[in-house]
């Protein structure tokens, strides 16, 4: 109880840096994970049309998630530099493969007598993706957004390793000065950014599913 | 980062070694002295120097180098785990005894920290090495001629130019920024970067994504990349020297220690332990080697 | 003019090592119901699907109402046909009027116009009304399947094409869905390709049976004329037609029936779709050699004979 007021007071103090700080991390999650469905929804998509080519990529990206977050990071450093575009780059690489896999997933199981008839019903190939392979799509889809949204959130605080800022600073701060209350000040907010990104996509999945069968 | 590894590899080898000796050789004719020290270069290759010369003058030695923050080490000299380590004056006065400095003379405070260690735990200061390894601001040479920045105070003029970068708790500890500021004025940087690592700060300083870095007065970075440290002029930082301390009755016990291990003291100026850390550091010598060297070079010990 | 014209027809699959339809021609009139009955693999399912496109002939044209399917957008002849799949291949994510008025949307009616249609189009197919709001899973096999000949005929269109749409459902309900298609079929005159493999199905609903052999047509008759002089041992096999019960029960009393003579004799009658087995039956029960058929009303409309039902066993 004393940490949390402690954290309270530290937050007061400092409040423009921990909106800074959470602005950073916000932006890095946001960013990371806006690109990676920006890039692996229609990936998957297409891939799923494509199944002799899909096994390799899908292997391919899958592997990415055996090299740890931390690693990306610093892997990425001699290429990219000690700034944000080197976390930007990792923690898009780690929102990948839950993104891709996922949405290739669900459009490979949307059932071809359901595609057929569609097509069959003379729905062009828009309207097939948007009426039908989408909406069935979604859920799978979405679930595979949840977990990136969690793991980007999380892995964002490692940004701070090199250099980018984000909630994670608060954590070394408190880790290198032995102090609980600082390192809370990071530590609750990323917990409940991830929690609050899990109820936020699930209503966005709810309202999108019912948008879309309309 | 990755030179922390093979330190971390050779803290290991050197345990094993220092038990295998000891159950093999037995207590040398004069005993046995147990050497610490802290988990970083400068500490490692002190921990060297005492553990050689004291072998070479009869001692048994046992090495605990690298066993990690003042706290530790601390408490295990005064339960007697271990007999010397090296530590710096100031961070004896701040941070163990905790006490205000009398004065900021190097001489002053060496005299008052050497007491109250006395007074305290019975613990014995022997003579101080010349060299300061205290917080210090640095720059590339290329900025420092640029901008004729030197001291501090300049720095506090054109901070708004540059960008920082500083480890984590420099952002807040009193003898951190914050300090810097009450005592040089507002100083805001243009961006203000943690960085964790000290490896990543130097790398940052060097590829130009920060402009001024957090150093310590005998990080071998400085003398290896050529950098400038920006002189204290206002005299936040107290002085840090070092010295190898032990128990008074471990030093009665065993007079001729302060003998052995005084000569070293005043071989290690500012740029000569630079030097050494920087064969560690940036040339990936063993810190045995890297003592050893020095010490034959010195005199103080017979090439085998 | 005929609705469907097909001119030597090939389908080559890529990989295969015979065409899965191999120069098929053929045309269906208004108002027809053509059965393509085979074994499986014959390529029923192919010829079908290349009339709306779904396949590409690999050579070969096909008219519908005197346009080579090609001069009009695929979507747009789609939506002119209606289509039963093999599966429903209802949309598990829509209800069953959304379902129902796939069609209609897609050829943007008014909710007003297509509203009111998805309700006929229940009460039509024997469904309640109340089913509009749920969706395809809370719905029997049967009813889903029911769906989905309402579905194909929402736009109301000229053209069905229904593959096997009564597959996986059992012989009751089976039987009052056929029943219900011959009915809809009549009423509307709708030009129908009805894919099936069972044989019983193609003689009770045809009013032709294009027979199928590994992409060929080895007969196109009416049932009773495939019944009656099938083309070859295949045709003959297929329909079973060496036994003399199973050929009775294939034919329909109005296949064989006489024209009314004015005279009743009060005994049993017979309905016009009832089976010559079930002909014969009576007969043997009630003692008499001829019986009248009557419509819905009770009306006489033809008579049948004992020699009749002899003439069609041995006419082979
Ligand atoms: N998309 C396809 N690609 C390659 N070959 C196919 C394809 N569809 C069908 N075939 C082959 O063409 C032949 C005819 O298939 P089709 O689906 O038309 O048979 P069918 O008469 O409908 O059979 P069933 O009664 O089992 O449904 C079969 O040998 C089948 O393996
Ligand atoms: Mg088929």
């Amino acid at each position: 109880m004393d940490a949390l007021r402690q954290m309270w007071r530290y937050v007061g103090d400092n409040q423009a840096f921990f909106v800074e700080s959470l602005r950073i991390h916000l932006q890095l999650s946001g960013v990371a994970l806006g690109i990676a469905i920006l890039l692996c929804v229609p990936l998957g998509i297409w891939l799923a049309r494509r199944l002799t080519l899909a096994t390799p990529v899908i292997n391919l990206v899958s592997a990415l998630r055996v090299i740890p977050s931390l690693a990306i990071l610093f892997l990425a450093i001699p290429y990219l530099g000690l700034n944000r575009t080197a976390a930007f780059v990792a923690l898009t690489l780690l929102a990948l493969p839950p993104v891709l896999i996922n949405s290739y997933a669900a459009f490979r199981g949307v059932p071809a007598a359901v595609k057929e008839a569609a097509r069959g019903m003379g729905m062009n190939t828009w309207q097939l993706l948007w009426q039908i392979e989408l909406p069935l799509a979604l859920p799978v889809v979405m679930t595979g957004i949840r977990t990136a949204a969690v793991e980007v959130i999380s892995s964002a605080a490692l940004a701070t390793f090199i250099g980018a800022g984000g909630l994670g600073d608060f954590i070394a701060r408190g880790f290198r000065l032995s102090s609980t209350p600082i390192m809370l000040v990071g530590a609750i907010p990323i917990a409940l950014l991830a929690l609050s990104s899990e109820l936020l996509l699930g209503g966005l999945q709810r309202r999108l599913s019912a948008h879309l069968v309309r | 980062m990755k030179k922390l590894i093979p330190l971390l590899l050779l803290t290991a080898m050197l345990t094993l070694l220092a038990a295998c000796g000891n159950a093999e050789t037995g207590d040398g004719e004069k005993g046995t002295l147990t050497i610490g020290s802290k988990n970083f270069a400068e500490q490692f290759i002190l921990g060297e120097m005492y553990a050689q010369l004291l072998e070479a003058n009869g001692y048994t030695v046992e090495r605990q180098l690298g066993l990690g923050s003042t706290d530790i080490l601390q408490t295990a000299l005064v339960e007697g785990e271990i007999d010397i380590y090296p530590e710096y004056t100031s961070t004896g006065l701040l941070t163990v005894l905790k006490e205000e400095a009398v004065s900021s003379d190097r001489d002053a405070i060496y005299q008052q920290v050497k007491d109250g260690y006395a007074e305290r735990f019975q613990i014995t200061w022997l003579d101080p090495a010349p060299f300061n390894n205290t917080q210090a601001l640095a720059v590339t040479r290329e900025t420092s001629e640029a901008r004729g920045l030197t001291t501090i105070s300049q720095l506090a003029v054109q901070s708004a130019d540059l960008r920082i970068g500083a480890a984590p708790e420099f952002f807040e500890r009193e003898d951190g920024l914050p300090g810097l500021r009450a005592l040089y004025g507002e100083m805001p940087f243009a961006d203000e970067k943690q960085l964790d690592s000290g490896a990543i700060r130097y790398e940052a300083l060097l590829n130009g994504d920060i402009d001024v870095v957090t150093a310590y007065g005998t990080d071998g970075q400085i003398g290896g990349y050529d950098l400038v440290v920006l002189e204290d002029d206002k005299a936040l930082w107290p002085p840090y020297q070092v010295a190898p301390i032990l128990l008074q009755s471990t030093l009665d016990d065993h007079a001729d220690i302060a003998e052995i291990l005084n000569p070293i003291a005043p071989l290690l100026d500012d740029r000569t332990m630079a030097e050494l850390n920087w064969q560690v550091d940036g040339e990936n010598i063993e810190p045995d080697e890297v003592a050893r060297t020095f010490l034959i070079e010195k005199g103080l010990l017979e090439s085998e | 003019m005929s609705v469907i014209v097909a001119d030597k027809v090939v389908k080559q699959y890529a990989n295969a090592e015979r065409p899965a339809v191999d120069g098929i021609s053929f045309t269906a009139e208004e108002g027809e119901l053509i059965v393509l009955l085979g074994p499986s693999g014959c390529g029923k399912t192919t010829l079908l699907k290349m009339v709306n496109r779904l396949y590409e002939p690999t050579s070969g044209q096909i008219f519908v109402d005197g346009t080579e399917i090609h001069d009009i957008p695929a979507t747009e002849l789609r939506r002119r046909i209606g289509y039963v799949i093999q599966a429903t291949g209802l949309f598990p994510h829509m209800t069953i009027a959304e379902n129902i008025a796939t069609v209609p949307k897609l050829l943007k009616w008014e909710r007003s116009r297509w509203s009111p249609r998805v309700d006929e189009l229940l009460t039509l197919m024997h469904l309640p009304t109340e089913y509009r709001d749920r969706y395809p899973v809370q719905l029997s096999g049967g009813e889903q399947q029911r769906v989905g000949i309402a579905r194909a005929l929402a736009a109301d269109p000229k053209i069905l094409l229904m593959d096997e749409p009564f597959g996986a459902i059992d012989a009751i309900t089976r039987a009052a869905l056929q029943k219900e298609l011959r009915d809809v079929q009549q009423r509307l005159k709708k030009t129908i390709l009805f894919v099936t493999h069972d044989v019983e199905e193609a003689l009770l609903l045809a009013d032709r049976i294009m027979v199928l052999r590994a992409g060929r047509v080895e007969q196109f008759a009416p049932p009773l004329e495939i019944v009656l002089s099938p083309a070859n041992d295949f045709v003959a096999q297929l329909i079973g037609a060496d036994d003399l019960f199973r050929r009775l029960s294939l034919l329909r009393v109005d296949q064989v029936q006489g024209p009314y003579d004015g005279t009743t004799n009060g005994g049993p009658t017979l309905r016009p779709s009832d089976s010559l087995r079930h002909a014969l039956s009576t007969m043997l029960s009630s003692d008499r050699q001829t019986l009248s058929v009557v419509d819905e009303q009770g009306q006489p409309i033809g008579v049948v004979s004992y020699d009749q039902l002899r003439t069609a066993t041995q006419n082979a």
